[in-house]
């Protein structure tokens, strides 16, 4: 049976674009043989193959369910457009990359969920593989489909899709679905609904199927009623509370082709509290937990060793935060310089510090430095709590002078709350500061070659962070404040970027919408909706014709500014954050009051550590005995 | 010291493309722990050169490039250890010291053999586009170039030509900086001379060799020697 749909996707090849997206054998992909293992997973990232295997936590969890002897774990990618229709043509199912299985032979299909944009893309899977899109039509015969990732805290707009959706770190949660899932298959594997109700029953799942939604007459949600006895009213998530103990894969699938992130990838720490109030990663993976640096080095070592990679990135939201940064980097990039790698840090903070650290690894040819002041006055950063002064702003822009750089890119988000066109001329201001410090460094000459890019994005409110009882700015209003903050900039050496304001306002959509946006999810996607994340694909106007169809009204999601009181769509999916705490922090926000990092401050009682028992946790160096850690080779 | 590789890249590797390839080879050869020699600067790269450029789709065992080694390294033992950490469809055949201090591999190869298997086609008028085909001075193609579609006369790069088989041939065709034929170009020059052959397709295209072809006396050399 494989080896014929193999055959038959071989020939599918040369005629579609980037056929190696399809090829697997890649170097330590893990191909078991099906006959000796009891579980079978197929993880089925909904966007294109060089994004999919960029994403480290897919490689986490690929290594945590193939490290269990009675389970394998293999990969899909949604087709891009052009393979999708030959598949179509053909007949051919979705497969996975290791063995060429029809995905609907599998026991579970696990959807990473990153980005809402890709959840069109979803169902093109679940179609190809010839799986009922609706839970509720799902028999036994079909796999389980769960979804897991950040967009799980507000899965609502996908939750007639999906049987269960994870919230939270996977690592330890995985271990327990399996088990359940087992337990269930031995036990007969009688009743579908038997199987949700022991899922429901572990921290961290999350049954759609099993809550009742109400509306008030003015269209906001009155009630989440869980209709299963035993299932609980808010579902909490799964939190790793040590990352030291758990596995990390050093042993990673190294693509033959180019992906987006095409490096080694090591996990410095989880979470971030700095509390920048737009940003939702910084909300539902709280607190910080530290990977102590002696672990750290050990796994960059074994993971270039086996990957071959010539670039090693220590990943985590914020890396110049990470307690140990500059004396674990320096010594990595010794170590690992005349191996020919490059370490690289990827986001870094605003100050000649951060600028520092990234000099300090970037033996790399000086390109460009990325720095990400996110709103352009001090006043409106005090608003999202970007605790960033002017003075940090030109601080590192002369530090990235002075250490070589030629090329800036500045990050700003437009359309925060209570942003004003003083905000935006601020904006624009950055740039030319970018340029007046390079003369001042650089002497005119020399900074005639100064490349500054202005890259500006539309805010999109996000479920659980302060913000999200904030509107979406309007559209046209997006598309004005775009134009505007262009007219300052007038420099041939700035270069001004900035994004669609309509997929941002579908993102926010996506983002904000409950179960009734499902339908216009489901009409999207039958009038051709695919890949919306890619510019070249995103049809706004399809999406219109499809919320229209659909009795969507966008704008009751994205314009409109909630209450304090209002029950959101998100509410009983808990990353731990207690309501009266966001409150607060959003008329913080209004009041421009700046809160502090609990990471290194005191406790502002957010409610995360309570609810999970957890604690902030840094690592500074001698953590751990260095001989806990001897190097194992795991060579060949 | 230098290394002189021949290399296949086959099965569903033969999607690769040229990048891709390097790409691989190069993870390969650093996972092996081979002392790779790297280029000076700030982002050093392995000093590895390939022969010539092979298309997307296009299998081959005939991959020839030149590694450079800070030490002296066993051919046989290269080959084993570079096998062991090369992905599927990816193989070291051969590896040979470096001869000499000649030109570069790239600016001596101009010449390449192919196996080409052609699917939905009468034998016998493939026969007979194949006799034509050299009896021909001139067969005219439309090549597409960066500026769109041209005619060129494809008949003096295509030194030989022979039906090996039911639907396949053997090709020796330029290749290089003189002159890249495509084996689609010759499939397309065959089609122009028998009727049979309208809906031919190439189904595969495998490299078997490259040379130095000697544009007087048309003897062949293989790289090993160059
Ligand atoms: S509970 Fe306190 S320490 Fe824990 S994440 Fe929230 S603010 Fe930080």
């Amino acid at each position: 049976m494989a080896e014929a749909l193999r055959d038959r996707i071989e020939r599918l090849l040369p005629r579609v674009s980037k056929p190696a997206r399809y090829t697997g054998g890649e170097w330590n992909a893990v191909v078991k043989d099906h006959s000796k293992v009891d579980l079978k997973v197929a993880w089925t990232f909904p966007d294109a193959y060089e994004v999919g295997m960029s994403h480290l936590g897919s490689l986490i969890m690929y290594h945590q369910i193939n490290r269990r002897a009675d389970a394998c774990c293999e990969r899909a990618y949604a087709p891009w457009t052009d393979m999708e229709a030959a598949m179509r043509a053909e007949g051919i199912p979705l497969f996975t990359l290791e063995s060429w299985t029809p995905v609907s032979e599998f026991d579970i299909i696990a959807f990473p969920l990153l980005y809402e944009l890709t959840y069109t893309n979803l169902l093109t899977c679940l179609d190809l593989a010839g799986v009922p899109l609706f839970a509720a039509e799902r028999t036994e015969a079909h796999p389980l489909v769960i979804a897991g990732g950040p967009c799980a805290f507000n899965c609502e707009p996908l939750a007639p899709f999906l049987d269960v959706a994870v919230l939270g770190d996977g690592e330890e949660v995985i271990h327990q679905i399996l088990d359940a899932y087992k337990a269930w298959r031995d036990g007969g594997r009688k009743d579908r609904r038997e199987l949700l109700r022991r899922l429901a029953s572990i921290t961290g799942c999350y049954v759609p199927g099993f809550y009742a939604v109400t509306y008030n007459p003015d269209g906001t949600i009155k009630e989440y009623r869980p209709t299963e006895p035993g299932v609980p009213a808010v579902v909490d998530r799964a939190t790793v509370k040590d990352l030291d103990a758990i596995d990390f894969p050093t042993r990673p699938v190294v693509p033959n082709t180019q992906i987006v992130f095409d490096r080694a990838q090591v996990e410095v720490f989880r979470g971030c509290t700095r509390g920048c109030r737009f940003c939702h990663a910084g909300y539902i993976s709280r607190p910080v937990r530290e990977r102590s640096p002696e672990l750290v080095q050990k796994l960059a070592r074994e993971m270039v060793r086996n990957t071959g990679y010539s670039e090693l990135s220590l990943v985590s939201l914020s890396t110049a935060d990470y307690t140990d940064v500059q004396s674990t980097v320096g010594r990595l990039s010794d170590e690992l310089q005349c191996q020919g790698v490059n370490v690289t840090l990827p986001s870094t903070r605003v100050d000649a510090f951060s600028v520092a650290v990234a000099d300090a690894v970037s033996k790399v040819r000086k390109g460009s430095i990325t720095l990400a002041p996110e709103g352009g006055s001090a006043r409106i950063r005090r608003v999202i709590n970007k605790t960033v002064s002017d003075r940090d702003i030109r601080d590192a822009m002369r530090a990235a002078f002075r250490s070589g750089y030629r090329a800036v890119k500045l990050y700003f988000i437009l359309g925060l709350p209570t942003e004003t066109d003083a905000d935006l001329e601020a904006i624009a201001e950055k740039g030319h500061w970018a340029l007046e410090i390079a003369e001042e460094e650089l002497g005119r000459q020399e900074a005639r070659k100064v490349r500054v890019t202005i890259s500006v994005s539309v805010f999109v409110p996000k479920p659980h962070t302060p913000f999200q009882f904030e509107p979406q700015v309007t559209l046209a209003e997006a598309r004005r404040r775009q134009q505007y903050i262009k007219r300052f900039l007038k420099d041939r050496r700035i270069e001004y970027k900035y994004h669609e304001a309509d997929v941002s306002h579908i993102e926010a959509l996506l983002s904000l919408g409950d179960r009734r946006v499902a339908n216009a999810i489901l009409r999207a996607w039958q009038m051709g909706a695919r890949f919306d994340g890619w510019n070249e694909h995103f049809d706004y106007n399809l999406w219109l014709r499809a919320c229209e169809e659909a009795g969507v009204d966008i704008a009751f999601y994205t314009y409109r500014k909630k209450g304090y009181g209002e029950r959101f769509a998100w509410d009983h999916l808990s990353p731990g954050l207690s309501r009266e705490w966001l409150i607060d922090d959003h008329r913080r926000a209004m009041a421009e009051v700046e809160v502090e990092d609990c990471r290194w401050e005191n406790c502002d009682l957010c409610g995360v550590c309570m609810s999970y028992n957890v604690l902030p946790t840094l690592k500074p160096a001698g953590f751990v005995g260095e001989d806990e850690l001897a190097v194992t080779d795991s060579a060949g | 010291m230098q290394l002189r590789i021949r290399l296949a890249k086959v099965g569903l590797a033969r999607f690769l493309s040229h990048l891709d390839l390097q790409r691989t080879v190069e993870r390969g050869l650093r996972r092996a722990g081979l002392p790779l020699a790297f280029t000076q600067g700030f982002n050093p790269h392995p000093r590895i050169s390939y022969a010539s450029a092979l298309a997307t789709g296009t299998s081959s065992e005939g991959e020839f490039l030149d590694v450079d080694l800070t030490e002296p390294v066993d051919p046989a033992e290269f080959l084993a250890r570079a096998n062991q950490h090369l992905p599927q469809g990816v193989r070291v055949l051969e590896a040979r010291p470096a001869p000499g201090e000649g030109d570069s591999l790239m600016a001596q190869i101009n010449a390449a053999a192919y196996r080409l298997t052609v699917e939905g086609a009468d034998q016998a008028a493939l026969e007979a586009a194949v006799a034509a085909f050299l009896a021909a001075r001139e067969v005219v193609v439309a090549r597409e170039g960066r500026t769109g579609t041209r005619p060129v006369d494809i008949r003096p790069q295509v030194y030989e030509l022979a039906v090996t088989g039911p639907g396949e041939l053997r090709a020796l065709v330029q290749t290089g900086s003189q002159g890249n034929l495509k084996p689609e170009e010759v499939l397309a020059g065959l089609a122009q001379l028998a009727p049979g052959l309208a809906g031919a397709e190439l189904t595969l295209t495998h490299r078997l060799m490259l040379y130095r072809r000697d544009p007087e006396t048309g003897v062949l050399t293989e790289p090993w020697s160059l």
